[in-house]
């Protein structure tokens, strides 16, 4: 693979690493605003260009 | 199970002392390199419940901090070493710190209902680690065809599975009994089962 596939790459892993730092801070439950909130920001994600089939 | 539950600043402050406290010891001709994790990891566990209060699980903390901090020792040298041969394996030197924040997650006190924190922390976690991998792959090409099958099973699989986790977890939060604890489970472990996919097509580009 070329140096740019492998940056990127690297990137997106450092990028999934701190998401999933400030996940793991999470100490309480949610409130019904914060998960409406989720559902409406992955329904809103899941119709973003990369999670659509070629 | 019971949370274990610790002091972050202290232990933070035993790793970095540590570390500093193992360089000494390799200056020491006479301590041999393999004796060192053993010497730190004993006086972590007298230093930590020193602070802390003489029990066994803050001994155990303590020896866990030494051995954290010969790990990060480990992971700046070994890693410092792989990306000098070879500048390609960088992304996999950084994977390697992905468990450890995984990790984190287990060491963070829930206040609400454990069950639920946990759900939504796997829920999320998961959502995370896919929706990453497929902007990732979306923006790549000539990627090996088995990562983009794999991209292309997640877009079809995840999002029906990640809709029926949210509404277990609803489920669970209205009943808290144990067949919506059931359900709930059952969807989490496949929420995991996807993410793992990503987890595994992502080092296949390593």
């Amino acid at each position: 693979m070329d140096p740019m596939t492998i940056t990127a790459a690297a990137i997106a892993a450092l990028q999934l690493a701190l998401k999933l730092r400030a996940i793991a801070q999470q100490s309480g439950e949610w409130t019904p605003e914060q998960e409406a909130k989720f559902r409406a920001d992955t329904e809103a994600a899941f119709k973003a260009p990369h999670w659509q089939k070629d | 199970m019971k949370d274990i539950q610790f002091n972050l600043a202290v232990a933070g402050l035993l790793i970095g002392i540590l570390n500093a406290l193992g360089a000494a010891m390799k200056a020491v001709p006479w301590i041999a390199n393999h004796y060192i994790p053993f010497l730190l990891g004993f006086a972590g566990g007298i230093a930590y419940p020193a602070i802390e209060g003489w029990t066994a699980l803050n001994a155990a903390i303590g020896v866990a901090c030494a051995w954290g901090s010969t790990g990060l020792h480990q992971w700046i040298q070994q890693g410092a070493s792989v990306v000098r041969k070879d500048p390609n394996r960088a992304s996999l030197v950084i994977w390697c710190l992905v468990p450890w924040f995984v990790f984190a997650a287990g060491c963070k006190t829930p206040t609400g209902d454990p069950v639920a924190v946990r759900a939504e922390q796997t829920i999320q976690t998961s959502f995370t680690t896919v929706d990453t991998f497929l902007a990732f792959e979306h923006g790549q090409k000539n990627l090996p065809g088995s990562v983009q099958e794999a991209a292309d099973t997640l877009r079809t699989k995840y999002p029906p599975a990640h809709r029926a986790a949210l509404d277990a977890l609803a489920a669970y939060k209205r009943n808290r009994d144990a067949y919506s604890t059931d359900t709930l489970n059952r969807w989490l472990a496949t929420l995991l089962e996807l993410a793992a996919v990503a987890a595994q097509a992502r080092t296949e580009l390593n």
